[in-house]
């Protein structure tokens, strides 16, 4: 016995705390509404509870397990903390301890019945993702999974009563179902293909015993395929996507950074644990690889590009979300394809990076979505076009937002940048190790990895640009006000979290190793010499280098002669006008560059991503109308014929309905002979 | 093709109340009166906790014992209490009344049986149980518990027909595969449990409207 708890229980005795904390906290907070900023700050520090315990296995990198007893014979929960677990308890402890700490303000003028809901929702859900994490058996695992996604559905459900809303929250419990059910048969094919003949018991559904499977290579490519469409209808993978961009919106802005957050990541753990542990990396198939890369690059460019054309802050967030889900895939892919075809340094580079990029998504889309609800808080508005100028009022929540924007979009030194150019350097890796096909396939993803991480900027330059310079562009930017102390501390803390882990890149580097040698059995060389924690070198000796606190230094450098040559020339040069006026003199607001004209060129060039509307009245219409709506083109393509196509069957299906309930036993006798006669005769 | 209807040896005992439970279904499918069709489900639940114990028994497998206790307090004491309750409180006494008559049916049950047997014989081959001679019994039983729910009008048989089919599936996963596992054993149990209280409910609900249990009220005959 050591004096010193075991890492698991640590963890769990966290996550307990903080379930009880919000069940308690809801409890009170329903008849002492004052107490909610102090149990949300409670909260927040258990996060960070969470957060260091999930430090800890990677820190040490100890594998602990523990079965707890269940509730019926045979059916115990296995957990099991290894470094991946605790990687993903660190994310989830990280991103939420700000965005608690933020709800404390943003549920400040909220009806007492609400903030206490809210607190229960958002600890339940957190608890069992955190369970997800932590589950080391189908069981416990679909069980911890399920009502997370249920959860995730009552978060969605605390925004406005409105019929979207529902619509939105229906549509995400709807995917994540299919979803589950999909996964469920994955594990179910994995179990039978455990023992020789079929002598199935509860004991072979534990993930130890789910290993020791022996699939054929067809099977494999079967259930890794059936992996990545039930992780992929809750991580938002196209065309399973359409729930995203819905639901983001309609909940409230903390719920939804969770969401983006961290909900999308565990779909991200689920299938990195049954991909490498699970099915195995001896029985992946490269081609599988293949495909991950190519879904994630075409997620990549997709998710992007409607980002760009979104004039309404959430969704716009929420297409990038997709985006850089499929920056995630694409260095899974890539990973998978290296580590096939025997380069497994530079695979276990690409997963790293994968990781790192789920890290800091999880930070800076947590971070974005919660500037979006200052945002829409301060204005009452919900569409970009509406806002404008906000940086003058609220200058620390937009400075906080900017430095998300500079992270998401890949400028050094932020952590955005770091991740991108670890799996751009990891896609580059392909320059003379792989065959024509998988070279090209691999290079067309590095290409498209540049051309998103371009466009990317380019959609948070409109996002930062219209939203907060120029001028307010309705009375209510113009009524704006800089947000409570809790939002900008809770934004902050996220904001101190995406520098640390874009100026410090290789201690992060070096932690999630610790997570991924163990999927890879590789580890990386560690950089010899001095400095470093300063220099990432990820591929020492040789290979590439780069540093953000170089580049940071750099920069400033550069700027302050730049800055020095603006404020020195007071007095003589120097012309005073309003912003964004467009030469014009006046306060012409109606002048500025809108959300759209930002999109138009984007909308121009990618046509065939877009599914678009147009109205152009002809010069002499007495009364002109110009109209454009832009949809995802999955709608009208795939999910409205869909919908039709059932509509059509059930009803053909009701002519047989005859209401009369002996002839519906007859039905099903006659099936079950004929069945059963098939089935022997054939 | 007669070879196949061949079963594989059992042992007498596991054979004997084989042979018991099949005929208890052919019993439920003649019976015209209510409370003895109870009767009849008593003794089947009886029946098949007495198989499980001797299956338990001479396959050694722990496991069914549990099967066998939940059995006989599921099927043998609460389910026949719960329905006799039922029938003492709606006041039902009377005849069972049938779409089709009973020397009718029972001729299509033996044909289902012949099926039953033929259907089961390769089943039987593959299985590896002690008891794998009476597989082909489960099957006929659970198909003859259908035929009854086909041929009764009244809800009540209808209930009986569905309890009969648990039975029977219950008893042909005993013999193929000594038992499902423990789960989707108290699953399944807790199931037909609560769809009881829920025909119970629905009973007093149909008396209430109709005021009376013939099934043709529920159907949905559009009204001209």
């Amino acid at each position: 016995m050591t004096l010193f708890p075991s890492p698991i229980f640590l963890t769990l005795a966290a996550l307990l705390t903080l379930l009880f904390t919000g069940l308690a906290g809801a409890g009170v907070v329903g008849r002492r509404p004052s107490l909610a900023s102090f149990f949300f700050t409670l909260l927040s520090l258990e996060s960070l509870a969470i957060a260091l315990s999930g430090l800890l296995p990677l820190v040490t990198t100890s594998d602990t397990r523990l079965i707890l007893p269940g509730g019926i014979p045979g059916l115990s929960f296995h957990l099991r903390l290894d470094p991946l677990s605790g990687f993903f308890l660190l994310l989830l402890g990280g991103a939420s301890a700000g965005v608690l700490l933020y709800s404390a303000g943003y549920t400040k003028n909220e009806a007492p019945e609400k903030k206490a809901q809210f607190l229960a929702k958002t600890t339940v859900f957190l608890f069992f993702t955190g369970g997800v994490f932590l589950a080391a058996d189908v069981y416990s695992f679909m069980l911890f999974w399920e009502i997370m996604a249920v959860a995730s559905f009552f978060l969605i459900l605390s925004g406005e009563n409105t019929e979207g809303v529902r619509r939105a929250s229906y549509l995400t419990l709807l995917l994540a179902h299919g979803g589950s059910m999909l996964i469920v048969t994955a594990f179910a094919l994995l179990a039978t293909r455990e023992l020789p003949s079929g002598s199935l018991t509860m004991a072979s559904f534990s993930f130890e015993a789910l290993k020791m499977n022996h699939l054929s290579s067809g099977e494999a490519l079967l259930v890794s395929l059936l992996f990545l469409l039930g992780f992929g209808a809750k991580a938002g993978v196209v065309p399973l996507h359409v729930w995203l961009p819905l639901a983001h919106p309609a909940a409230p802005a903390p719920a939804s950074a969770l969401l983006s957050g961290v909900m999308l990541k565990a779909a991200i753990y689920g299938l990195i644990r049954a991909l490498f542990d699970l099915v195995g990396l001896p029985q992946l198939a490269p081609s599988f690889g293949i495909l991950l890369l190519v879904t994630g690059a075409f997620m990549a460019l997709f998710g992007i590009l409607h980002a760009i054309l979104q004039s309404d802050t959430k969704t716009l967030l929420a297409y990038s979300s997709i985006e850089n889900i499929g920056l995630i895939l694409l260095g899974t892919g890539l990973g998978i394809l290296y580590l096939k075809t025997g380069h497994p340094l530079a695979g276990t580079l690409a997963l790293c990076a994968a990781l790192y990029h789920a890290l800091n998504h999880a930070f800076f889309k947590a971070l974005l979505f919660l500037g979006a609800g200052t945002m829409i808080h301060a204005t009452g508005e919900t569409n970009l076009n509406r806002m404008g100028g906000l940086f003058k009022k609220m200058p620390v929540s937009g400075a906080l937002v900017l430095i998300a924007v500079l992270s998401i979009s890949g400028i050094p030194p932020t952590n955005g940048f770091v991740s991108e150019w670890l799996l751009l350097q990891s896609t580059l890796q392909a320059r003379d190790l792989l065959g024509t096909i998988q070279r090209s396939a691999v290079l067309f993803g590095a290409a498209i990895l540049v051309l998103a991480s371009a466009l990317a900027a380019m959609g948070f330059l409109k996002f930062f640009g219209v939203g907060y310079l120029g001028q307010p562009r309705s009375d209510g930017a113009r009524a704006a006000h800089e947000c409570s102390l809790f939002e900008r501390l809770g934004m902050g803390g996220l904001a101190m979290g995406s520098l640390f882990l874009g100026l410090f890149p290789s201690l992060v580097l070096g932690e999630i190793l610790k997570a991924v040698s163990p999927l890879t059995s590789t580890t990386l060389p560690s950089p010899s010499g001095a400095y470093g924690w300063a220099w990432l070198l990820p591929l020492p000796p040789a290979g590439p280098s780069t540093s953000p606190l170089f580049l940071l230094l750099l920069l400033v450098i550069l700027t302050l002669p730049v800055l020095w040559l603006v404020l020195g020339t007071e007095g003589k040069k120097r012309r005073l006008s309003i912003p964004w006026g467009c030469g014009y003199r006046d306060s012409y607001r109606r002048s500025q560059a809108t959300a759209e004209s930002f999109a138009q060129p984007i909308r121009h060039f990618f046509p065939v991503f877009f599914s678009m509307k147009r109205h152009l009245p002809s010069p002499d219409d007495p009364d002109p109308v110009f109209l454009l709506s832009v949809e995802d083109p999955h709608w009208p393509l795939l999910y409205r014929p869909l919908f039709r196509l059932f509509v059509a069957i059930a009803e053909g299906a009701e002519r047989v309905r005859s209401g009369r309930i002996s002839i519906y036993l007859i039905y099903s006798f006659t099936t079950l002979i004929l069945l059963l006669s098939v089935l022997r005769w054939h | 093709m007669a070879a196949s209807f061949v079963s594989p040896p059992t042992s007498p005992l596991v054979g004997f109340l084989g042979s018991a439970l099949l005929l208890s279904s052919f019993a439920m499918l003649s019976m015209r009166r209510m409370a003895s069709l109870v009767r009849i489900f008593a003794l089947q639940g009886i029946l098949l906790t007495l198989s499980t114990l001797s299956v338990a028994l001479a396959a050694g497998e722990p496991h069914l014992f549990f099967s066998a206790l939940f059995t006989l307090a599921f099927k043998v004491l609460l389910l026949p209490i719960l329905l006799f309750r039922l029938l003492e409180r709606l006041h039902i006494r009377g005849e069972v009344e049938v779409l089709l008559n009973v020397p009718t049916t029972m001729v299509v049950g033996l044909f289902v049986v012949v099926f039953s047997f033929a259907l089961a014989a390769p089943i039987s081959e593959m299985a590896n149980t002690v008891s794998r001679g009476l597989i082909g019994v489960g099957l006929a039983a659970l198909l003859l518990s259908f035929l009854m729910m086909i041929t009764r009008r009244k809800a009540v048989t209808q209930v009986l027909g569905f309890l009969g089919m648990e039975n029977a599936l219950f008893f042909s996963a005993i013999n193929a595969t000594y038992g499902m596992p423990m789960v989707v054993e108290l699953g399944v149990a807790f199931d037909v449990l609560v769809g009881t209280f829920v025909f119970g409910i629905f009973f007093f609900q149909i008396r209430e409207t109709f005021e009376s249990f013939d099934l043709k009220h529920m159907d949905n005959t559009p009204t001209e």
